[in-house]
């Protein structure tokens, strides 16, 4: 068995995954310039009727935001445009400090005005998105997969197939939602074998019959456990590819949110990551769910094809 | 005639915004953080700038007054919006909430920038 562990913890970045604009249709673009459009057009005609003041209003009326949200909820699931809603939230915050820097710059200084009024919004909307997920885990926020709709598991379960593999799961992190996710996937009986859930790795494995490695606080020993659970769920259920995740519970000396998540491969190797940031209970689960599912992609793209 | 001529210029470079901000809110992942762009000003900065250029700065400054409490009624509409979009989908719930928009905005114009 070869491990490929990441060294430093991994976090769970914000990407940008550019191949996502060739998926949007052109209907959708035309749908979204003409609400645009037509915002734009009522309200530049309310301020030659009514005044400046009241068309103003109008600048942030949200006539396109259910368009967005309608169109993002028949593409990615009604989780999707929660989330989207729950973004906007903020940026609408931001954009009163927009509106507030453009009100005071306009007439001082109307060449940087708008520059530094988007500046602005920048700044207080990103700045409020850090601090509301600051204080979610300062409150320990109680949340359940909010942003993980069933399409995100499609990739990964797309990689197994198209690799004709098979795949079998020992989580003892997720509660089940990543096989849950995996099954949304059409197809996936014949794909996934099988998994077991537990609270805790060291009862998978004697459930498993497998030996328990040592793992009193040592993150290295979690690692083992990760990986010798995706190997035990291989073996038990005969699948190609086993899955295991763990998460470390909360303890005073490292605190809480350590998962090691690791994928175990037909010839015996095994890809693995860990993190190590607390983002509150139901977003640690949410990340390894989502990472998991990338761990998946990356370790399917390693092997090729059965 | 330039009324007009400032009116499909707002609707066109409004149009383009809109298309530019949600394409960045696409690509951002994870969907919480690109959904910010959904509360972006893609239709208020083409509308001030316009505005500026073809009206001057005091026609800009009323309209960014006005903006604050329509962008202030938007927040309450974005709370509202959650719970109704949750209840109700997506379509119906947002536009079933876009009434508290032209409540509080309407309210907040009357009391403060009338």
């Amino acid at each position: 068995m070869t491990a490929h562990p990441g060294g430093e913890p991994d976090e769970e970045p914000a990407t940008v995954d550019l191949a996502k604009v060739r998926k949007i249709s052109l209907r959708d673009y035309v749908v979204r310039f003409c609400f645009g459009a037509v915002v734009s057009l009522i309200a530049g005609v309310i301020g030659l009727v009514a005044g400046d003041r009241l068309s103003g209003l109008f600048l942030a009326f949200p006539a396109i935001l259910p368009a967005t949200l309608t169109l993002l909820e028949k593409r990615e699931g009604t989780a999707q445009a929660l989330s989207d809603i729950r973004g906007a939230t903020l940026g609408a915050a931001g954009m009163i400090a927009f509106a507030i820097t453009a009100a005071i710059l306009l007439r001082r200084a109307p060449v940087i005005a708008l520059p530094a009024a988007l500046i602005a919004w920048i700044l207080a909307s990103l700045g409020l998105h850090v601090l509301m997920r600051r204080t979610a885990r300062l409150l320990v926020e109680r949340q359940y997969l909010p942003e993980v709709p069933t399409s995100d598991a499609f990739p990964a379960m797309e990689c197994v197939r198209d690799g004709g593999w098979t795949i079998s799961v020992a989580d003892a992190s997720t509660g089940g939602s990543l096989t849950a996710l995996m099954q949304g996937f059409p197809g996936a009986t014949g794909m996934v074998r099988g998994a077991l859930v537990m609270p805790a790795g060291d009862a998978m494995c004697r459930e498993l019959g497998v030996p328990q490695p040592h793992i009193e606080g040592v993150a290295p020993q979690w690692s083992a456990l990760a990986r010798t659970l995706a190997c035990a769920a291989r073996g038990h259920f005969g699948s190609d590819l086993g899955v295991g995740l763990i998460a470390e519970p909360r303890c005073a000396a490292r605190g809480a949110g350590h998962s090691w998540i690791a994928v175990s491969l037909p010839d015996g190797s095994v890809v693995e990551r860990q993190y190590s940031r607390d983002h509150g209970p139901g977003r640690n689960r949410e990340r390894d769910v989502r990472m998991a599912l990338q761990l998946i992609v990356e370790a399917c793209n390693r092997t090729g094809r059965r | 005639m330039l009324a007009v001529v400032v009116l499909i210029a707002k609707a066109l470079v409004g149009g383009a915004m809109v298309v530019a901000f949600s394409l960045v809110g696409e690509v951002i992942e994870p969907r919480r953080l690109g959904g910010i762009t959904s509360g972006a000003p893609s239709v208020a900065l083409p509308g001030l700038l316009v505005t500026l250029l073809a009206s001057g700065a005091a026609a800009a400054v009323d309209l960014s007054l006005g903006m604050i409490a329509g962008a202030a009624a938007l927040v309450v509409w974005c709370l509202v919006g959650i719970d109704a979009v949750k209840r109700f989908g997506a379509l119906k719930g947002s536009v079933a909430a876009m009434s508290v928009w032209f409540v509080v905005a309407i309210s907040l114009w009357a009391l403060l920038l009338r």
